[in-house]
This record gives structure tokens, C-alpha cells and sequence, in this order.
């Protein structure tokens, strides 16, 4: 048995038979030898009063997930760890016979397999793919890595439909989209290019708006990197959620801004919400989104400010709400123009 | 009497699986393992990494890329007969490589390993704690941010995980007699933020 006799408090709070005996771990064995190893060495009383205090004082505050983030976890963790290992099998046999012959030949072969998987493999490597949206028409587009892209009115998405996992996944965009990036475990970047920047993430939720000669980017969760098309050696631009940043072509200056990040991606549910949005910018964005061309009467209009929010397919709604907010007359035109003019009658 | 009835209790209870076969089952390709091992240790995990980090997404991450690559290498796994004490190693190689790369790549952020490593508990926290009913428990963490970071890791290890010194000296990469010292001197330094009050409460509780 240790010599206790000369022991300090830090030793005995080191002593495992000592901590055991603290932590009321012991068996009966161990408190009567301590009990009696104190009658032994009444002196020792004060050294050992500091010595449990000092185990009880290594008390660590506990930070443990909640159930949401297990079970979160866990979603992220199985659907890579299983899909990945269907991937896998798939590549390997690609890559062991890479010539376009075998290519060609294994796309014929799959063609009377009733899968026709590796034809669209192969077809794929060569073409790259588009999205385009009209006139008040949203879409969703699922990327081949399994991230979520909604395409607004009058956008265009490109990409590349080998885009993979686990090299760098890009996109280009020319109008609005609200991307969900996924995450993966090789980290691989993902990067949105508009005429002047480049977003860089590995996986988030945002918003890019290239129109009207400029870029607009609002983060919603995550982390974002911006690096300017045509400044490459500028340092990036590190987003926060709820960080807007817009960037004009004209200008080399970046405007950057703390807003509420849903508002710019309202639209993606459906809905037109404005938060003292003034009259020129609602003008604006249904012209993007509706090619509806809103003409108003004279520019002291134009800042005036709208709160609210509506249906995106229900604009004659919003047309009645905002000419009631500012006591307006609409006035269609015959070019199918709608001209908001100021309300003569009381 | 009694002797029949500790035998049938160990045939009607399952025994609590041991690691060795868990981690086999998981090695062999079992999902259920894997999930299971999951289940088992993924709070113990994320303790430990907020320990290393006060980061919850860059551990999160860790995480589950750690549980990410223990599928895809599971046939090429080595055996272990202690699960939490693999993982734990796995994890802390992880995170500390995370905030190391994070450091390099963020030189002008004032973003420093030290100061993560080094979570100080902010002006909102120290509130909280003041207002907070267990007097004794905010003194205690208290103390605690003032030790370094490797001494309050080998702590944590010792006393809260109940780890040997020759596991934690293997598990933070250092010789036994460091993971001593670290502990010693930790446990000095928590000495010196005794207050006197604290030291009568002890001496009336205790005995």
C-alpha cells in the first residue's frame, strides 16, 4: 500500500484510490481505510479537507448535443458514409477502364442493361447543362451532388453534370438563386460564379442576385468566402449569416450590410415580403421576376416605402395594396405597361 | 435459493456487449454496430471536443466527419478493446488539426490557436454564473478558465473521464511524467482560487 504520510493535497487528489474514495465510488473497504487512516493521522485532517476539495473543484460544466442535433448528425453521417460507398462502387470500375473506347463500349452495353447509367455518365462528361427560368416561374433544381438550387424568374443556371463530391463543384449564375449546399466529407468547395464575383462555400444556405449590373449575396447560415472576379488579389470577404454584400460592376467598392436574410429569400416560398423596401426597388423586382413593367409617375415616388408581404402569383394584390398605402391610381397601359400615378381625389 | 436466481438472471438479461465485439460487428460491415457505436458515444464526443474547441459547428463537423471515415475505412480498422478511448483519439486529432488549419489560413483575423484554446468566459457568462443558484459550481469553473488548455485537457481526462495516465499520456501524444506535471500543476494553480468560504463549506460537508 502507498505511504500516504507524506503526501501533499495535490498528491492525494491524484490518487486514484483517493478519488475513488472522494467520488463515493468506493467500496466499503476503501472508505473504512481512509476512515482510519485519518484516525491514524489526525494531523493530515486540513491536507485532506483541501485534497477532496480539489477533486470536487475539477468539476467540468457538461456541453452535450441535444436530441434535434443527434439525430441531425447522425442524418448527415448516414447518408455519406452509405451513399458514398454506392458511389464508390461505381467509379472504381469507371476508372479502371478510362479510354473513351471502353466508355463508348460500356454506354452500348448498359444501353441493353435495363440501367442506362453509363451512357449518361459518359454523355454527361461532354455536355454541360442549363437551367432557365420565365417570367414569374421559380424552380428546383437538384445538383448531382445532392445541393439545392432554386432558380427565381428570369435566371439562368450552369453547371457541369459531372459536378462530383469530391473535387471543386462549380456553378455559374446569371439572375437570382437560393442555393442549400451540401456538405460533404472530402470538404469540397463549392463556388458560384456571377460576372463579378466568386462565392465560395462548403455548405450553406444564400442568395445571389446578379441583376442590373450588379451582384448581391445574402447569407443565410453557414460560412461564405467572396472574391471579386476581376481583383483577384484582394483579400476575400468573409460573410456572416445575415451579412448582405452587394458588389456593382461599375464600382470597385462592396457595400456590405446586416439584414434579415429571409426577407431576400422569401421568394423562395412563394411570397413577396418587403420590409421598407421603397416603391423603385418593388418596381424592380417585379420587373425581374413578373416582367411586369411598373412605370411610375414622377421620381419623388420612387423612395417611397412599403412594408408587407403577399403571394408571389397574386401582384395585382400587391398593385391594390400599394396603391392604398399611398393613395395611388393604377392605370393600365395598352403596351401592357401599368403606370402608378398619384390619386387627385381626396 | 439465491444462487438459482443469479443464474437465470444472466440467462434472461442480455449482457452488455462488449467493445471488442461491438467494434468487430462494425469492422465486419454492420450497420446496426455502426449506429450503435453511434448512439453510445456521441454525446461523450462532443463533451470532450468542446473541451478542445468552444466551436459547437467546428465539432459538430468533427464529429461527424470522424464517423464519416470510420465507415468508409471500416474493413481496414484495427481492433480495439476500448471504443470511447479510440474515438477519443480520433476526435482530438481531428479538432486540433481544424483549429491549426484554421490559423493558417486566417493569419490576419487575430484568429490564434491560443485563443481557442483558450475559451475565456465572457462578461455575459460571468453574469449568468453570479446569478446562478449553486454557488459552488460557478467558483469552480471559474477556476477552471484559468488553467491552460493542455492543463485543463489532461483534468478533464483524469477526473471526469476517469482515464489512467498512461491513456491520457498516449491519447495527448506526451510522456507519462508531462500528463503528471500538467495534472499537478493544474491542480496547484485551483488551489490558489480557494476562497476561504469555500474552504469552510468543504470542512462542514465533509466530515
Amino acid at each position: 500500500m502507498t505511504d500516504y504520510s507524506d503526501f501533499s493535497a495535490e498528491d492525494f487528489a491524484m490518487d486514484d484510490y483517493f478519488i475513488q474514495w472522494v467520488k463515493s465510488s468506493a467500496d466499503s473497504s476503501t472508505s473504512e481505510f481512509w476512515t482510519s487512516w485519518l484516525e491514524q493521522y489526525p494531523d493530515k485532517k486540513d491536507t485532506i479537507v483541501q485534497a477532496r476539495q480539489l477533486v470536487f473543484s475539477v468539476d467540468f460544466e457538461e456541453t452535450f448535443p441535444d436530441q434535434k442535433e443527434v439525430q441531425s448528425m447522425w442524418q448527415v453521417i448516414s447518408d455519406q458514409a452509405f451513399e458514398e460507398e454506392i458511389l464508390e462502387r461505381e467509379t472504381s470500375t469507371t476508372t479502371i477502364f478510362r479510354t473513351q473506347v471502353f466508355k463508348i463500349a460500356a454506354s452500348i452495353l448498359l444501353l441493353v442493361l435495363p440501367i442506362g447509367g453509363g451512357l449518361y455518365y459518359w454523355y454527361s462528361q461532354q455536355q454541360e447543362v442549363s437551367y432557365l427560368t420565365q417570367n414569374g416561374q421559380v424552380k428546383a433544381v437538384l445538383l448531382p451532388d445532392g445541393s439545392q438550387v432554386t432558380l427565381n424568374a428570369n435566371s439562368v443556371i450552369r453547371f457541369n453534370p459531372s459536378l462530383q463530391t469530391d473535387q471543386i463543384r462549380e456553378v455559374w449564375l446569371d439572375g437570382e438563386a437560393f442555393f442549400h449546399v451540401k456538405r460533404t466529407a472530402s470538404k469540397a468547395r463549392f463556388i458560384v460564379h456571377t460576372k463579378q464575383l466568386n462565392v465560395e462555400v462548403l455548405g450553406t444556405t444564400f442568395n445571389v442576385n446578379t441583376r442590373h449590373k450588379k451582384t448581391r449575396v445574402i447569407l443565410n447560415t453557414g460560412k461564405v468566402t467572396l472574391t471579386l472576379s476581376e481583383h483577384k488579389q484582394d483579400p476575400p470577404i468573409q460573410m456572416v449569416p445575415g451579412d448582405l454584400v452587394e458588389c456593382k460592376e461599375s464600382e470597385k467598392k462592396i457595400m456590405k450590410k446586416t439584414v434579415n436574410p429571409d426577407t431576400y429569400s422569401s421568394w423562395t416560398q412563394s411570397r413577396l415580403v418587403f420590409n421598407a423596401t421603397t416603391l423603385a426597388e418593388i418596381a424592380e423586382i417585379l420587373a425581374d421576376t413578373q416582367g411586369i413593367k411598373l412605370t411610375l409617375q414622377d421620381t419623388s415616388m420612387a423612395s417611397l416605402q412599403f412594408s408587407g408581404s403577399v403571394s408571389a402569383n397574386r401582384t395585382d394584390l400587391l398593385l391594390l395594396k400599394l396603391s392604398k398605402a399611398f393613395r395611388l391610381n393604377i392605370v393600365r397601359q395598352p403596351t401592357g405597361e401599368i403606370l402608378l400615378e398619384k390619386s387627385t381625389h381626396e | 435459493m439465491k444462487d438459482k436466481r443469479d443464474v437465470y438472471k444472466d440467462r434472461i438479461l442480455p449482457l452488455k456487449e462488449s467493445d471488442l465485439s461491438l467494434w468487430n460487428r462494425f469492422r465486419s460491415g454492420d450497420r446496426e454496430a455502426f449506429s450503435t457505436i453511434y448512439r453510445l458515444y456521441v454525446s461523450a464526443l462532443y463533451n470532450y471536443g468542446m473541451k478542445l474547441s468552444r466551436d459547437r459547428e467546428q465539432v459538430k463537423d468533427a464529429v461527424q466527419d470522424l464517423f464519416i471515415e470510420l465507415w468508409k475505412k471500416h474493413s481496414t480498422i484495427g481492433e480495439t478493446t476500448n471504443i470511447k478511448y479510440y474515438l477519443y483519439k480520433c476526435i482530438r486529432r481531428k479538432i486540433i488539426r481544424n483549429i491549426e488549419q484554421s490559423a493558417k489560413f486566417l493569419p490576419d483575423t487575430g484568429f490564434t490557436t491560443e485563443n481557442n484554446y483558450n475559451p475565456v468566459s465572457s462578461p455575459e457568462d460571468l453574469l449568468i454564473d453570479i446569478q446562478s443558484v449553486d454557488q459552488k459550481k460557478v467558483y469552480l469553473n471559474k477556476a477552471l478558465t484559468h488553467l491552460t488548455q493542455r492543463q485543463r485537457e489532461a483534468l478533464f481526462l483524469k477526473y471526469y473521464d476517469s482515464l489512467s495516465n498512461s491513456e491520457i499520456a498516449s491519447l495527448m501524444a506526451v510522456n507519462e511524467q508531462s500528463v503528471y506535471n500538467l495534472v499537478y500543476q493544474g491542480l496547484q494553480l485551483l488551489r490558489k482560487f480557494f476562497p476561504v468560504e469555500v474552504l469552510l463549506f468543504f470542512c462542514i460537508l465533509s466530515f
